[in-house]
């Protein structure tokens, strides 16, 4: 088991390099001029492409400058995004938790509902509960996300007038930011309870709300699929017939049979849309204004912000890996026929 | 635990109604991307203009509305030497930075020096006053060699003084040549005065000549002044990222506190989501896109839509047609020549130039996209500015015109053979957009032979491609640095402005005029000149200006106090406002 | 013995058409009994049709588009008329850059309003959007573009996939380890913001918006496909026809494919959908097919900052949003009810 961590863990560094390269080469196929051309915002500032090409070295052969970043990454370095105008770092660690904070709170519903309705359209297969649950699921995988998000604030905001965008309303932004609130872990919910306020607390949850329906109806379909067909295929198994035929209930050979047997690739998916959501969702963030890193991430691709693009590139390569790598051992701990070496 | 949950009801119960923003706050909701840099040497665009004009003030501030009036703000007296090249300012007394250092001369000096030390090219320091102060403002910090050859530290330490001492209150500035736009030229965030023994203390600059070399174009969005301010403007910065700016009142303000407290910049990038801030109050001004959104705003209880006939916009919009087409590698010129693409050389051609300015509705255009809120622009310039001469014509759609024009243009091949090329415009810039498409249309109604393809590029891609002379026709812009007539005439019509690198353009009869004016200093004249300017554009049909759009603020009705100017990022200082 | 075998050959005299058997095959049968299955069937069929016969449905096309196919004002009839090779133009017009009727995929303008306009008020079927595009219009035309788009990135990654993971299954050792890093890779890479510095980089057309997307997706089916023949390999029927003398890649073809294909098959048509949301996803972005190009992602991108309406009536433009959004949930929801079909058909284990 140790080898085969090791020997997993030997892929960050290639993925690290696969995967930066390949950006640093796409990038190379613009024109330095093209590329000194996104420094500037405006027109005024387009005034003198060539002084930007020199200050950034843009006319230099890829290597040197991929080299040059690899330099500066080796010093704890990761550049600066013009997207963010402060050290693609230090934005990493203020967007992160955010996005965490989102990921963990919208990954229960869509797991809970992902299964509970899979489970209900394996259980009766072929009846009209398992097609509407079905549809159901697929309609919501297949509405647009910013539609979906734009009705919901409509509805709430618009309407109601009781859930806004946004991670925080704006007094509690301007108190956060004078300071005498402790920053424990980042995550508002967590730290607010630890800082003794339940307004607060209430208040950053209520935010969490609509991005949480809005990824939950989008994302538990997938769920739902795989755990539908994994139930179905554990319940044809042999083992549950003679589960039935030893004269066990209905709901036993369902519950702890197939159930368990059935939930083992739902696990693995499980695993797969967590560090989906960690590494940020652009659409949502985007609609919701809330400050994650999939909003970042996608301005800075539009901008070419070289820097920020390779940064969080090699962030999400480390997490897919290291997230695989632990899927892959929650898998061998809880299917016993898996054996790694 | 029962005392905990009714609490915790409460205050569940009790936010839900919590949803507009207090009377001492302000908030104010714009496009998404927050600003470059606090530092007034690097900053260049409206999301850190807006908040470096409220925590840095300069010499002489905008007056009001007025974008040619200017009233004392850090200075409150003013003389100029009789050929124009000394301004001698005196200064504010006991004026507070945000740090509780005292403001005297050597912060203006410092402020001015550090600028052109820095010589940022990203920034504006050297763009706008290297002329008058340094003799030159081709060279800047990108080449910090050749920097340091032409200018020496010697002209920049010269360019200002402090007669009474780095403790006294009478600056000097001196120019090397009269500038008539020189008190608006100051007005810009770029000469915003720096408390220079906080910057000093904390690793900036230290304003000597031993050091200033390790300052020429150096990356200070690495150094302390990037996030770090001490001004003497009402607000102080609270917190910065690029999801919201938050200001905070500075009680000791020379002009006495302001009214609000606190404020918030939020860049929001769905519109959407902003309009309906608005609606609940959550927001106290919003930015909008275009004015055809205005119409799910109309009528909102609570929301004023502001407007005024007299406000005019300070950005201009042309078509721009390129004289001289760099045909190599250009997918965008067809085969060339005549017929089955465009040559070189087809918009020097001026009937060409007048054909196309008559393709284009121009009322249609503030009917279907401004709502009918609109103006004609007749030449390239605001029309506040100086010199705009508003008694020139429009050429407008007007079929048999333009079809005149094309008969004669090229000895009539024009006409008979047709021509095919592909205008451009940037991102989903839709009002560019439907600018080109509408003129596209036209050409092909009026000659099945006239085709013209519309296409958008990214913005890197489009400021590439246009900066290689290989866009035939494209839709670009200019928005003001300051407010004079030189900053958009020579931008568009010289042959060594802004836009001639793109353009080609070179016009004889109108290049003659540019530079008489920009050699005098008599308003009189130079405004005779330009007027002149205005008739030749006419004439000469070198762009096609777009109509704008009748500016407007979109508030709430409990802000009072709001004022438009606008040379301001923010249009008003919130120093000046107030909530009910 | 005698009289039983007499029963029987007197029924053998009736033998079933190959139509008879297909329908009564096992897998049809099961299909049939599915009635989710048929509806997304019945789905595709009408998508396919509508898409194919878009010229005759669809409202006018631009100017641009009629002048490339060569139809003039008095001719105009010619489009809807299956005898007339306009007619045939235009069904042979491929969203691509290169193709000489590509004018016809930008959608016609009826003004160049920023409001959208309701059926009524623009004299067009179904009401336009942001900028005067006709909804209707950009529907049937977006039909071609999502299939196409759809087909031919799955496709590639199909192809590419089964080639990589065959390659590498196959071959196992050195080979597989280098292939399988390659694909671990491409998993870390963030997906959608390498297609947006993909698209932003080589320009925003349709072709390109396809090469971002397939860049990245052919290493599932790969990976797939991989596991499917190590796991096969050592399944007994593989070393029987070894054993039978069959070699190389024959064993491949021949055993080994045609059992994962049934995996592929679903997984591909599943992806069908799931490509043209992404393809949506970058329209949002401002990243997608050049605007006002016939696309279902774009027209919804049209409607994001009209789907609030005047104070006082928020639904007022209800129709920019709810038309091309339900058309996508429809393409999609067909492709994933036939996927699963294909996969409760082709599975031999469950429950009869």
């Amino acid at each position: 088991m140790f080898a085969f961590i090791v020997r997993r863990l030997f892929m960050l560094p290639l993925v690290f390099f696969g995967v930066t390269l390949f950006i640093v080469l796409l990038m190379q196929v613009l024109s330095p001029f093209q590329r000194a051309a996104s420094y500037a915002q405006t027109e005024n500032q387009a005034r003198n492409l060539d002084a930007i090409i020199e200050r950034y070295g843009l006319n230099d052969p890829w290597y040197m400058q991929y080299g040059r970043w690899l330099r500066q990454v080796s010093q704890g370095n990761l550049g600066y995004s013009r997207t963010s105008s402060e050290p693609v770092l230090t934005t990493l660690r203020k967007r992160f938790p955010p996005t965490a904070e989102l990921a963990i709170f919208a990954f229960f519903p869509i797991i809970g509902v992902g299964i509970w309705l899979g489970t209900a359209a394996a259980l009766n297969r072929d009846t009209l509960i398992d097609q509407a649950t079905r549809v159901l699921a697929i309609v919501g995988w297949s509405l647009p996300t910013f539609v979906l998000g734009i009705w919901l604030l409509v509805i709430f905001y618009g309407g109601f007038g009781i859930l806004e965008p946004g991670r925080v309303s704006t007094d509690f932004l301007i108190e956060i930011a004078r300071g005498g609130f402790k920053n424990y872990t980042g995550l508002l919910t967590i730290d607010s309870l630890l800082n003794g306020r339940l307004d607060i607390f209430w208040d950053a949850f209520k935010h969490l709300i609509l991005p949480v329906i809005t990824l939950a109806t989008v994302s538990s379909a997938q769920i739902m699929r795989v755990m539908r067909s994994s139930l179905l295929d554990a319940l044809g198994q042999d083992y549950v017939r003679t589960a039935r035929a030893k004269g066990l209930a209905e709901r036993t050979v369902n519950r702890k049979h197939a159930r368990r047997n059935g939930l083992i690739p739902v696990i693995t998916l499980a695993g797969f849309t967590l560090i989906g959501l960690i590494n940020g969702v652009i659409i949502t963030e985007t609609i919701f204004n809330f400050p994650g890193l999939g909003q970042w991430s996608a301005q800075a691709a539009v901008n070419l912000d070289y820097a920020a693009v390779l940064g969080f590139a090699v962030f999400t390569a480390v997490i897919v890996v290291i997230g695989n790598l632990i899927v892959d051992i929650l898998y061998g701990v809880i299917d016993p026929r898996i054996r790694y070496d | 635990m029962k005392k905990y949950l009714l609490l915790f009801l409460g205050l569940v119960l009790g936010t839900f109604g919590l949803a507009q923003s207090g009377s001492d706050t302000f908030v104010h909701q714009t496009l998404a991307g927050g600003p470059v840099s606090l530092d007034p040497v690097r900053a260049y665009d409206t999301a850190s203009g807006h908040v470096i004009e409220n925590v840095y003030e300069t010499l002489y501030t905008y007056d009001g509305e007025s974008i040619d009036q200017f009233a004392p703000a850090l200075a409150t007296d003013y003389s100029v030497s009789d050929d124009g090249l000394v301004y001698t300012f005196t200064l504010r007394e006991n004026v507070p930075f945000h740090s509780g250092n005292i403001m005297s001369c050597k912060d203006v000096e410092y402020s001015y020096e550090y600028g052109f030390v820095n010589a940022n090219p990203e920034g504006a320091n050297v763009y706008l006053m290297g002329d008058q102060l340094l003799g030159q403002h081709d060279v800047d910090g990108s080449d910090a060699a050749a920097y340091q050859e032409t200018v020496s530290f010697e002209t920049i330490a010269s360019s200002i003084e402090c007669p009474d001492g780095p403790d006294g209150l009478t600056v000097q500035i001196n120019l090397q040549a009269p500038d008539p736009a020189f008190l608006a030229i100051q007005a810009y965030t770029a000469f915003s005065v720096i408390d220079s023994e906080f910057a000093k203390a904390n690793g900036m600059w230290d304003g000597t000549e031993e050091t200033w070399a390790d300052w020429v174009g150096r990356d200070v969005t690495q150094e302390f002044l990037h996030n770090n301010t001490s001004g003497t403007g009402a607000y102080q910065v609270v917190e910065w990222t690029d999801q919201q700016t938050i200001l905070s009142a500075f009680e000791d303000y020379w002009g006495g506190a302001p009214a609000i407290q606190n404020v918030v910049i939020q860049y929001v990038e769905e519109q959407s989501s902003r309009i309906l801030a608005l609606q609940q109050g959550d927001a106290d001004r919003v930015i909008i896109n275009d004015r055809a959104s205005l119409v799910q705003v109309e009528g909102s209880p609570g929301v004023s839509i502001l407007e005024n006939p007299e406000w005019g916009a300070t950005c201009v919009s042309p078509a721009f047609f390129n004289f001289d087409i760099n045909l190599e590698n250009n997918e965008d010129v067809g085969c060339g020549e005549l017929g089955c693409g465009v040559p070189a050389d087809f918009f020097a051609d001026v009937n060409v130039r007048r054909g196309f300015a008559h393709l284009f509705d121009q009322q249609g255009f503030i009917d279907q996209l401004y709502d009918g809120q609109g103006r004609l622009i007749t030449m390239g310039q605001p029309t506040s500015f100086l010199g705009y001469n508003e008694n020139v014509d429009v050429r407008t759609l007007d079929l048999e015109q333009a079809e005149q024009y094309f008969r004669e243009a090229f000895g009539g091949e024009v006409w008979e053979q047709g021509f095919e090329f592909t205008a451009l415009y940037n991102g989903s810039n839709t009002i560019r957009q439907t600018a080109l498409e509408i003129i596209a249309e036209n050409a092909a109604f009026l000659n099945p032979n006239f085709k013209i393809n519309v296409r958008s590029l990214p913005w890197a891609d489009y400021l590439a491609r246009t900066g290689e002379q290989k866009a035939p026709m494209f839709a670009l812009g200019w928005c003001a640095d300051y407010a004079d007539p030189k900053n958009f005439i020579d931008t568009f019509y010289s042959n060594s402005g802004f836009y001639s690198a793109r353009t080609a353009i070179d016009l004889p009869e109108m290049q003659e005029r540019i530079d008489e004016a920009n050699s005098i200093t008599d308003p009189l004249e130079r405004e005779f000149l330009y007027k002149e300017i205005g008739n030749l554009h006419y004439d000469l049909a070198p762009m096609v200006i777009l109509p704008e759009s009748a500016p407007f603020m979109t508030v709430r009705e409990e802000v009072q106090g709001i004022y438009r100017n606008p040379m301001m990022s923010g249009q008003f200082l919130f120093k000046d406002i107030s909530k009910n | 013995m005698a009289s039983v075998t007499a029963a029987q050959t007197a029924n053998d005299n009736q033998v079933p058409s190959a139509f008879r058997r297909w329908w009564d095959s096992k897998m049809m049968k099961r299909f049939r009994r599915n009635p989710l299955a048929l509806v997304g069937a019945v789905l595709l069929a009408l998508f396919l049709l509508a898409g194919f016969f878009a010229p005759i449905i669809s409202p006018q096309p631009n100017i641009n588009c009629l002048r490339s196919i060569g139809v003039s004002a008095s001719t105009v009839g010619d489009i809807r008329n299956p005898l007339k090779p306009a007619f045939w133009k235009l069904v042979g017009a491929a969203p691509l850059a290169q193709s000489p009727y590509y004018d016809c995929y930008t959608i016609p303008r009826s003004s160049f309003s920023p409001v959208p306009q309701s059926a009524a008020e623009s004299g067009t079927i179904l009401g336009t959007t942001s900028g005067g595009y006709d909804i209707f219009y950009g529907l049937i035309w977006g039909i071609r573009t999502a299939f196409f788009i759809g087909i031919a990135v799955v496709g590639f990654g199909l192809i590419v996939g089964i080639i990589v993971g065959s390659i590498a299954g196959y071959f196992g050792g050195w080979i597989d380890n280098v292939l399988m890093r390659l694909i671990d890779v491409i998993f870390a890479v963030p997906g959608l913001v390498v297609a947006m510095v993909i698209v932003t980089v080589l320009g925003q057309n349709i072709f390109n918006v396809m090469i971002a997307l397939a860049v990245v997706g052919w290493a599932g089916y790969a990976r797939i496909l991989r596991g499917d023949i190590l796991q096969i390999k050592e399944q007994e029927y593989v070393t029987g026809a070894q054993a039978l003398g069959a070699r190389g890649p024959g064993i491949i073809f021949k055993h080994i494919l045609p059992n994962s294909v049934g995996t592929l098959i679903i997984i591909a048509s599943l992806d069908i959908g799931s490509v043209v949301l992404a393809a949506a996803a970058l329209s949002f972005l401002g990243l997608g097919v050049p605007v006002g190009f016939a696309d279902w992602g774009q027209m919804v991108n049209f409607a994001r900052n009209w789907l609030l309406g005047p104070p006082g009536n928020p639904w007022a433009y209800w129709f920019v949003s709810f038309w091309p959004g339900l058309i996508i949930v429809l393409f999609v929801l067909a492709w994933n009810l036939l996927g699963d079909a294909f996969r409760d058909v082709l599975d031999v284990r469950s429950n009869s």
